[in-house]
């Protein structure tokens, strides 16, 4: 060792020897060689404190990415991407081989969590005026990317090849078809003909070109500047896990050619969609027009927004707007989900009136349009016309003691290592939903134990007294 | 709190404000920039002869163009000074020329014509290999400068001089070498990626058709001949047709198909149905595949109209009071208010045999689209 040591003088002589140094070698080693990659271009921050997840819900959008790239590799193994075999694959998977109803929830959950979150992730860029920093083009490709996301857990739940997945790969194969002029022709290019040739496209889609072409978005809408805080992402996980353990995600009827298929709601992020296509307007009108003005709108958005302005609170009119569209996302959503089952007949359990949603859409528009301006207008003139605040003085909690502290910590680690063990022995006895609920909760208790460590820490032994 | 916390407060709060001091920082050096203009070095050299970047709209005389071997003035210009307004002097511009140069305006043939005299044309009709004609006065094209599309033969027609007698197709349709390699570099570019159409008919791939055969239909549940005393009166079954045995094609909800015993009160014409030699009774068959979003709908025999569970669209199978519509028909939902050749199920065609044996024999229309499609 000594031999090879004086090439490198910077640690100190009694630092020289054992793991730590080589290990420490190991890491200088590596990060001097991952300089020269793009890896390193990226500048992390890893907050000491707790910041608001706001800012950085992109970061925890990809950190979905990541959780459902793992466990869609992980169900590729077992998958069959064929008319017959593809629900009796998804079927084993859920019901026979171990583990893989956690990594099947995983997946599920981890979908609409990242679909939420690019939502919410879009929505606080939008008030926060974020775009403007001369970050147009992260706007444009994160507005693409976002509908690309939807397209991807669109294809996903759609393999899985339920009644429910039949019928909606019809709705949007027919969608597509639907589109004037090319619509035959994009149908056969994209999706091939019949059935059998669409669970394979949707399949390579969902598989290969949506993630991929997301992988590139990727590398043009990442900022330089990324923060990675390890107790919300394990919060986040967390939730996931929780959330599949009490609402384990269900196989759905197999499809078969015999099968009576009864009403049939697609995914919450296209019930509005659905409700659209309920209002009996010409189907490339409800499917694809109005979706694709509606994301046109947002992409235009920088484009529009011009002032140097960046608080919501200091931009009346497109603060405005952005409540507006969300009142009208949550109203089509919920209108979608709506279904009349004690009608006598389909036609009138499914139609959507069209006076009375493009009423209620008008209503709930001007209503939070009108407000939300007329109160920033109100506010800003008591304020005196610049509203948004400065920065507000933040200090830790130290509501604990430093024995309460380690008290409550050394608790937590013990419910932990509980719940670990309750985990296992389910998963043992085959109770999946409680082996998920437990985990979620180990790492929910994990990310609640970093935050109190992180907030205790000035008062902890070995550091100066507040 | 101590000053340890408050630094660390600080800190953080640094770390959160980076990004937009960072780029701060990058808009101040950006404002700087248009301010030299001149800094980028206009001319570069090509072997043997440098060669300058032509400025739009100036030309450069014969005695000035000796300038150009020596490198482009790279000392900062005001920020007024933009490359049009920027004296002759000051930037000798020149470039070779194949044939003659494109000239836009008078002064620039005025120019040209005493070097043209020395410096013989390039041979006619030969792609323009020639060697540069140094010290050739630069006229401006409305590409220079590289930022425009190529547009090798667009200048505006030169007429024929005394001194470039032994052109006569070229005369007119002169190019430079740079915008002549341009062109052909896009143009062959186009052309290599035309190869890729080929990716067209792959990605459509063939249909497997299997015709419209004339097959016995078969009850999906237990895969024997269906008779028409399967079905009773008012009731329904769904089959396959066409069928080919193998269930990966076989469950395209394409190949489903439903079958409705007519109950008394509802007709078909006879092209389109099948009488049973033993009841008498009407017997009519339909694509199950819905033509507004191709959901499968299943008949009702309580409302006697297929529904489709989707959206809501509802067919009759036969006609009669109330709607009195054609078989097929959608008489209400979304698909009821498509225009007339989508808003008909196609017919599966029938014949039924003594014994009871019913074989689908043709379809009328397309599924997905309609009866008459």
């Amino acid at each position: 060792m000594s031999a090879s040591a004086p090439a490198t003088q910077q640690p100190a002589k009694e630092e020289r020897i054992g793991v730590i140094y080589l290990i420490k070698k190991l890491y200088y080693w590596l990060v001097e060689r991952l300089d020269r990659t793009d890896l390193l271009a990226f500048k992390f921050t890893v907050p000491k404190r707790f910041v608001s997840p706001l800012p950085y819900l992109g970061m925890l959008t990809f950190i979905n990415f990541l959780i459902l790239g793992v466990s869609g590799a992980l169900l590729l193994l077992f998958y069959t991407p064929s008319l017959s075999g593809a629900w009796v694959s998804v079927q084993l998977i859920n019901n026979v081989i171990p583990y893989g109803i956690i990594v099947r929830n995983i997946h599920y959950y981890a979908s609409n969590a990242m679909v939420f979150l690019a939502l919410c992730h879009m929505y606080y860029n939008y008030f926060s005026g974020r775009f403007k920093i001369r970050n147009e083009i992260i706007w444009v490709t994160g507005i693409i990317f976002g509908t690309v996301t939807v397209l991807e857990a669109f294809t996903g739940y759609d393999i899985i090849l339920n009644t429910r997945a039949v019928l909606a790969v019809s709705i949007g194969v027919s969608l597509n078809y639907s589109a004037p002029v090319l619509g035959p022709t994009l149908v056969h290019t994209i999706f091939g003909r019949g059935f059998p040739d669409f669970i394979l496209r949707f399949y390579a889609l969902h598989i290969f070109i949506l993630p991929i072409l997301m992988i590139v978005l990727t590398l043009v809408h990442f900022p330089r500047y990324l923060t990675f805080d390890l107790p919300i992402v394990s919060a986040v996980t967390g939730a996931i896990l929780v959330l599949g353990g009490i609402y384990p995600v269900s196989l759905g009827v197999q499809y078969t050619p015999t099968a009576n298929v009864g009403y049939t709601l697609p995914e919450w992020y296209l019930t509005s969609l659905y409700a659209f296509l309920r209002t009996f307007m010409p189907k490339f009108v409800a499917g694809i027009l109005i979706p694709t003005l509606f994301i046109l709108m947002f992409m235009v958005i920088p484009f529009v927004d011009k002032s140097k302005k960046f608080s919501w609170k200091d931009r009346p009119f497109f603060t405005a707007l952005g409540i507006a569209s969300i009142g009208q996302i949550l109203l089509t959503t919920y209108w979608g989900f709506y279904i009349n089952e004690q009608a006598l007949t389909p036609t009138s359990a499914l139609f959507v009136d069209p006076v009375q949603i493009f009423g209620a859409m008008v209503l709930i528009a001007a209503l939070s349009f009108v407000g939300t301006y007329i109160y920033l207008r109100r506010a800003a003139a008591k304020s005196g016309g610049r509203m948004a605040r400065g920065k507000r003085p933040a200090g830790p909690i130290t509501f604990l003691t430093t024995k309460w502290i380690i008290a409550v910590l050394v608790a937590m680690f013990g419910f932990q290592v509980f719940l670990n063990a309750l985990a296992a022995m389910s998963a043992f006895h085959s109770f999946p939903n409680l082996t998920m609920f437990d985990l979620g909760a180990v790492l929910l208790l994990f990310a609640a134990m970093f935050h109190l460590y992180r907030y205790s820490r000035p008062i902890a032994p070995g550091q100066p007294a507040a | 709190m101590s000053q340890n916390q408050e630094d660390e407060e600080k800190k953080n709060k640094d770390s959160a404000s980076q990004q937009k001091t960072a780029e701060s920082t990058e808009k101040r050096s950006d404002d700087k920039s248009p301010a030299q203009p001149a800094a980028k070095p206009v001319s570069r050299p090509v072997i043997g002869t440098p060669i300058a970047r032509p400025v739009i709209g100036k030309p450069i005389s014969q005695g000035e163009s000796t300038h150009a071997t020596t490198p482009a003035p790279t000392t900062p210009q005001p920020a007024s000074t933009s490359s049009q307004t920027q004296p002759p002097a000051s930037k000798p511009v020149t470039r070779p020329v194949i044939g003659k140069p494109i000239g836009t305006t008078v002064q620039a043939q005025a120019s040209s014509s005493a070097p043209a005299a020395s410096a013989p044309s390039a041979p006619s009709g030969a792609p323009p290999v020639s060697r540069p004609t140094i010290g050739r006065p630069l006229v401006g094209t409305p590409t220079a400068g590289g930022a425009g599309a190529p547009k090798p033969t667009t200048g505006p027609p030169v007429p024929l001089k005394p001194t470039t007698p032994t052109k006569p197709v070229e005369s007119k349709t002169e190019v430079s070498r740079r915008n002549f390699i341009r062109g052909i570099a896009i143009v062959g570019g186009l052309l290599a990626a035309a190869q890729f159409g080929l990716l067209g008919p792959y990605l459509e791939g063939t249909v497997e058709s299997q015709g419209q055969p004339t097959q016995v239909i078969q009850d999906q549940k237990t895969n024997l001949p269906l008779k028409t005393t399967d079905i009773a009166k008012n009731d329904w079954k769904t089959f396959i047709w066409p069928r080919t045995g193998n269930p990966n094609v076989d469950n395209d909800t394409f190949s489903q198909c439903v079958i409705v015993h007519l109950p008394s009160n509802l007709t078909a014409p006879a092209d389109l149905s099948a009488k049973d030699p033993i009841s008498g009774d009407t017997f009519i068959a339909f694509s199950r595949v819905c033509v507004h979003l191709w959901c499968l709908w299943s008949y009702v025999p309580n409302d006697q109209r297929g529904e489709c569970p989707c959206h809501g669209s509802q067919y009759v199978p036969g006609t009669g009071p109330p709607w009195n519509k054609p078989p097929g028909t959608a008489v209400l939902g979304p698909a009821s208010l498509q225009t007339p050749p989508n808003n008909q199920l196609p017919i599966i065609t029938l014949s039924i045999a003594a014994d009871g044996t019913i074989s689908a024999t043709g379809m009328k229309g397309q599924v997905g689209c309609g009866q008459l499609c």
